[in-house]
């Protein structure tokens, strides 16, 4: 016997949800498991913990705060289905509405209970091929890392150590010859070594940063946020970081590291910001992330895929990394002409 | 003369703190090894005052080798040895026990600077 269908509802019409009710009983044996909100703020935190098969979102009159709770629930960690039901077809979905992340729309007028069943089939069957994916995603993600790392081993094992022993053994040989001459000529390649041996170094760093694997993601971020001061004086950094020791998984570590360095590097690039605050909590079962600045903000989009779709991949990743360490990521941004509102994106993944 | 033991996976890395060493009146090259395991069986019969350890070093690592050998030879020096020059990354090796940490790009004569102020009983850090 299959497992009942978890189905959350949300609609403020008691009428409608009772018709919609009635013919999700008639669609499945054994009947579905319902469950229907008070508010669009408890549907929101429900419809974030993720733990229905299906929500159906209904709205006899308001159409756009449904579309609004498509849109937050998705961007903090919603992955749906979303089944939109109207009234009828006179009020018409727009395409936000879709890019918001809603599967499928329906009709009161048209529902049907083989309508009904069908559609929840289809969507069903979408999100467990969006699940595929995003797998096959979260594997191509981590081999990549694999793969940097591995590259990362090779030069900082390879290359690098022979340029530094040769730069050392150079070293004793400058210090045994006197001719000043000669002496120049051996501190000349020296340098010359050196910058070679600095440029690889922070490549291997690129690749793989150092202090993650023995020392934990506070030591990770620090010497990050380190090296950031170096290269941009201009912008303040400051950290408030929670110790984690190696408490937390090479995956969460290394998910939050590189969501991390996104961050900078948008705030960089995009915010001019001159102030940044990360902060690094960790709770008995969470762990929090928030990087937060001062710069210019951004029109956040109906969905991470819609950056994507234009090229920006840099939040659309790291939206992914989150996903795929179970973790719910938020951004907070306003765009306003002139006015340094800020970005807030925050990370939270269980322990 | 004191005592020193090198372990390092990286040949011509030995050489060099071989032939440093060798310079040096009074300090005695006592054994090397290529990785923390060959280290582990050899140290005990050598008995060396310090031991220099390069912390990437295959199957066991650096950090590793010295939580064992704080254990085993409490008395022992232990110089650290790496290419990374972060503060954090000094701390936590300093943190780890180790007596020294010196980012293994320096001058020989700051390799000697360490390894005598660390036989004199202090510890040695190198921040840039």
């Amino acid at each position: 016997m299959n497992n009942p269908l978890a189905i959350l509802i949300v609609d403020d019409d008691d009428q409608q949800y009772a018709q919609i009710a009635a013919l999700l009983h008639r669609c499945y044996n054994p009947p579905p498991l319902l469950q229907r909100p008070n508010s669009d703020n408890e549907a929101l935190q429900i419809m974030t913990a993720q733990q229905h098969d299906v929500y159906l979102l209904s709205c006899a009159t308001n159409h756009g705060a449904r579309s609004l709770l498509a849109k937050q629930s998705l961007t903090q960690g919603c992955l749906g289905p979303i089944i939109f039901i109207q009234p009828q077809e006179a009020h018409m979905f727009t395409t936000d509405t879709f890019e918001a992340g809603v599967t499928a729309q329906l009709f009161m007028t048209d529902l049907t209970p083989a309508l009904l069943r069908r559609t929840i089939q289809d969507v069903l069957t979408q999100a467990l091929m969006q699940k595929q994916m995003r797998k096959k995603q979260a594997w191509l993600m981590d081999s990549r890392e694999q793969e940097q790392a591995r590259l990362s081993h090779r030069l900082h094992e390879g290359p690098l150590q022979d340029l530094i022993g040769m730069r050392f053994y150079l070293g004793i040989a400058s210090d045994v010859v006197d001719s000043a001459e000669a002496k120049e000529q051996l501190a000349f390649v020296q340098q010359n070594l050196q910058s070679v041996i600095d440029g690889l170094r922070s490549f291997c760093v690129e690749l793989r940063p150092p202090a993650l694997g023995p020392f934990g993601l506070e030591k990770a971020i620090r010497a990050e946020v380190g090296r950031f001061r170096h290269r941009y004086p201009g912008v303040e950094v400051i950290s408030q970081l929670d110790s984690d020791e190696l408490l937390l998984s090479t995956r969460v570590r290394l998910a939050l590291y590189r969501i991390f360095q996104q961050a900078l590097l948008n705030i960089v690039q995009h915010a001019e910001a001159t102030r940044v605050l990360v902060d690094l909590t960790l709770s008995n079962s969470m762990v929090h992330l928030t990087i937060q600045d001062n710069g210019r903000g951004f029109i956040l989009p109906e969905s991470w895929a819609v950056f994507a779709n234009e090229g920006r991949f840099g939040l659309f990743e790291a939206h992914e990394r989150a996903l795929n360490v179970a973790g719910h990521f938020h951004v907070q941004s306003v765009a306003a002409p002139n006015s340094a509102t800020g970005t807030t994106l925050s990370i939270t993944v269980p322990i | 003369m004191k005592r020193i033991y090198i372990v390092d996976d990286h040949a011509v890395m030995r050489q060099s703190y071989a032939l440093l060493l060798q310079r040096h009146g009074a300090l005695e090259l006592c054994g090397e090894a290529a990785s923390a395991e060959e280290a582990l069986t050899q140290m005990s019969c050598v008995q060396p005052d310090l031991v220099l350890i390069d912390m990437s070093l295959p199957k066991m690592n650096g950090l590793e080798l010295l939580g064992i050998l704080r254990k085993q030879m409490p008395q022992l020096y232990v110089l650290m040895v790496s290419g990374h020059r972060d503060n954090v990354f000094i701390d936590g090796i300093l943190a780890q026990g180790a007596h020294g940490y010196l980012p293994k790009e320096l001058a020989p004569k700051q390799l000697i600077a360490a390894i005598e102020q660390i036989l004199s009983g202090h510890i040695y850090r190198c921040d840039e």
